[in-house]
């Protein structure tokens, strides 16, 4: 893909000052096509000082410094803008790496031109979750044909990165004039990380099921492993549920009933709202992240149980995958975990109506389904739809990963309303599973181990 | 995730030829006159510390500090052409590569490789400055022969003229 710098010249209206300050690195509204610098703004007026000075004092040498003044002041004057005919190649060392790989983003710059390019800066548009403290920039000089490469790393971490274009600058050789164009680079644009899909320890679930065999032990008599209960013998009872023992003793046929086992419906609810985007501290992964990292141990360890599970996020945007069962299903729950936009390493700025999207999660979902639902708990809100879910039959277990800290009395209050909705929600009935800093797997086991059935 | 650090600086490159053309400059002064060398030295210091710090106003008024430093030397000492010329060629010098160095750190950040860019623009300014220099002096020393100022002047004016009309 080859770009030319577009010539539509914005209105060059005041942010062009006079000594050369329109550009300002925080503020991305800059005029594209051909701006003015002013670098050399008064250079010919100040030349002028000198020359009458010269003549007033009848010194002649003073003239010539400001000869010299007008020399530049004609240089800046008569430098024409730049034209800016450049292809840009972007290559990744591996473009579907794992999530922590490190990355090499080779950006390859070529002068399409005739003309020479004195002066052409180039900013990398590397997507927001990747971008790392290591500059993605380059200041280079470009002769007709020729190739300048910018190297840089970035750390893979899970998503589907698109790269923005390429920020370009081209100076003239005076620096006078200069030419701001976004060009699309060729070659790979995309970083697609999609994390394997691990399951951890077996997921304590709640006793709402379906009429399927599965795991999840029942209140109901019937076939299973664990005893439930005894009751009179009825013509057609398998004979292997026959308690003999007791037949033996006293002459009387009894059966043993067992705890049925059933499999679960589980809809994996993420809450990957733009408030739900926090971390402890800046190097800390942030609270969806570790959400995404709860289900996608929890989606397999369900599958491999023989539970149907869903997927859906507390989000803008339909991110929703229906319950479903067998590898098919999980290789979809693996991409649209690791993809999904709306479940992306940094938030969107789309609008989202919580009501609604309660309104129509609650249409969507199977009558007979369980929510396990992944948030931060960063309002109450969060915990107001968690009861709510629960209240209309949907046995919901939050997991909640701790994403608060207590550096400040401002982050001790928050991490205070916190640990306060998750005793409202366990006071109401919900199971919650308050993740700190140890792995899912310990957490679940220790949780497990306090849960009642 | 670690946010972008970018430290808008300057490159050392940069730094170290603004600095190199103010001391030249200065120096320059300093042999025509020990006022105006003074006054030099002074710009030395404001040119090096705006670029250090990123600041285009210390720049700026250190690039006017070296020009009143030429007048000053011209005007009191009756300085030769030769100081006069490196004087104003420093100061010019150090305004357009003190503040391309600052656009690169502004834009790029020092942490990038900028050494061609800047190389480049040094060495077309230069030549720019010197060649300008270099004929205004020569036409100087040919037209020297007891004309007057005002013929000079004319001259210039002339140049410009000449220039405005092929641009």
């Amino acid at each position: 893909m080859s770009g030319r710098g577009s010539d539509s010249r914005a209105s060059s209206d005041g942010s062009t000052g006079a000594n050369g300050r329109n550009v300002d690195p925080l503020n991305p509204i800059r005029p594209r096509g051909v701006v003015p610098t002013g670098r050399w703004t008064g250079m010919a007026a100040l030349a002028l000082v000198p020359v009458g000075l010269g003549v007033l004092l009848r010194h002649p040498p003073l003239v010539l410094v400001g000869a010299l003044g007008v020399a530049f002041a004609a240089y800046a004057r008569g430098d024409a803008a730049p034209d800016l005919d450049v292809t840009i190649e972007r290559d990744l060392s591996d473009p579907t790496p794992d999530p922590g790989d490190e990355v090499t983003v080779t950006l390859r710059v070529r002068n399409d031109g005739d003309g020479v390019l004195p002066d052409l800066r180039l900013v990398d548009g590397v997507p927001a979750a990747l971008a790392t403290g290591a500059p993605a920039r380059l200041g280079t000089a470009l002769r007709p044909g020729r190739t300048a490469t910018l190297t840089y790393r970035v750390t893979a971490v899970r998503g589907a990165h698109d790269w923005d274009p390429v920020h370009v600058l081209a100076r003239n050789p005076s620096g006078s004039r200069e030419r701001d164009a976004r060009i699309d680079a060729g070659g790979t644009t995309t970083l697609r990380c999609t994390p394997e899909l691990e399951a951890s320890a077996s997921l304590p679930l709640r006793g709402l099921t379906t009429v399927y065999s599965g795991r999840v032990p029942t209140d109901v008599g019937g076939a299973g492993i664990e005893f439930h209960s005894t009751r009179e013998y009825r013509h057609g009872d398998p004979a292997k549920r026959v308690n003999w023992a007791r037949y033996a003793r006293t002459g009387e046929l009894s059966t043993l009933a067992f705890r049925e086992e059933r499999a679960a419906t589980v809809v994996v609810c993420i809450d990957a709202r733009e408030g739900a985007y926090l971390a402890p501290d800046a190097e800390s992964p942030n609270a969806v992240e570790r959400s995404v990292e709860a289900a996608s141990q929890a989606v397999p360890a369900l599958l491999d149980s023989g539970d149907r599970v869903g997927v859906a996020a507390f989000a803008p945007g339909d991110c929703r995958l229906d319950p479903g069962v067998g590898d098919e299903h999980a290789a979809r729950a693996r991409k649209l975990l690791a993809t999904h936009p709306a479940l992306a390493p940094t938030p969107t700025d789309e609008r989202f109506l919580p009501t609604t999207w309660v309104r129509r999660f609650r249409r969507w979902l199977p009558a007979d389904a369980q929510v396990l639902f992944c948030t931060p708990l960063p309002d109450d809100y969060a915990a107001t739809v968690a009861r709510r879910l629960d209240a209309y039959g949907h046995a919901v277990t939050v997991i909640s990963p701790d994403a608060t800290a207590d550096d400040t009395p401002g982050h001790r209050l928050a991490g205070v309303e916190r640990a306060n909705r998750v005793s409202r929600l366990r006071s109401a009935g919900i199971r919650v599973l308050d993740w700190g800093e140890e792995p899912l797997a310990t957490e679940l086991e220790r949780a497990a181990a306090r849960w009642s059935r | 995730m670690v946010a972008v650090t970018v430290t808008r600086r300057p490159p050392r490159l940069g730094v170290a030829l603004v600095a190199l053309s103010a001391a030249v400059g200065a120096a320059a002064l300093g042999l025509a006159s020990p006022a105006a060398g003074g006054l030099g030295a002074a710009g030395v210091a404001f040119v090096a510390v705006g670029t250090l710090v990123g600041s285009r106003r210390t720049l700026g008024t250190g690039a006017a500090t070296l020009v009143a430093g030429v007048l000053l030397a011209g005007v009191l000492a009756a300085a030769g052409p030769g100081p006069l010329l490196v004087g104003g060629l420093a100061a010019a010098l150090s305004w357009d590569l003190g503040e391309h160095a600052l656009g690169l750190g502004e834009q790029l950040g020092r942490e990038t490789d900028a050494t061609r860019n800047v190389a480049t623009h040094a060495a077309g300014s230069v030549a720019v400055g010197a060649v300008a220099a270099a004929v205004s002096f020569g036409v100087y020393s040919a037209a020297a022969g007891g004309q007057p100022v005002v013929a000079l002047v004319f001259l210039l004016v002339g140049a410009i003229a000449l220039v405005s009309a092929v641009r």
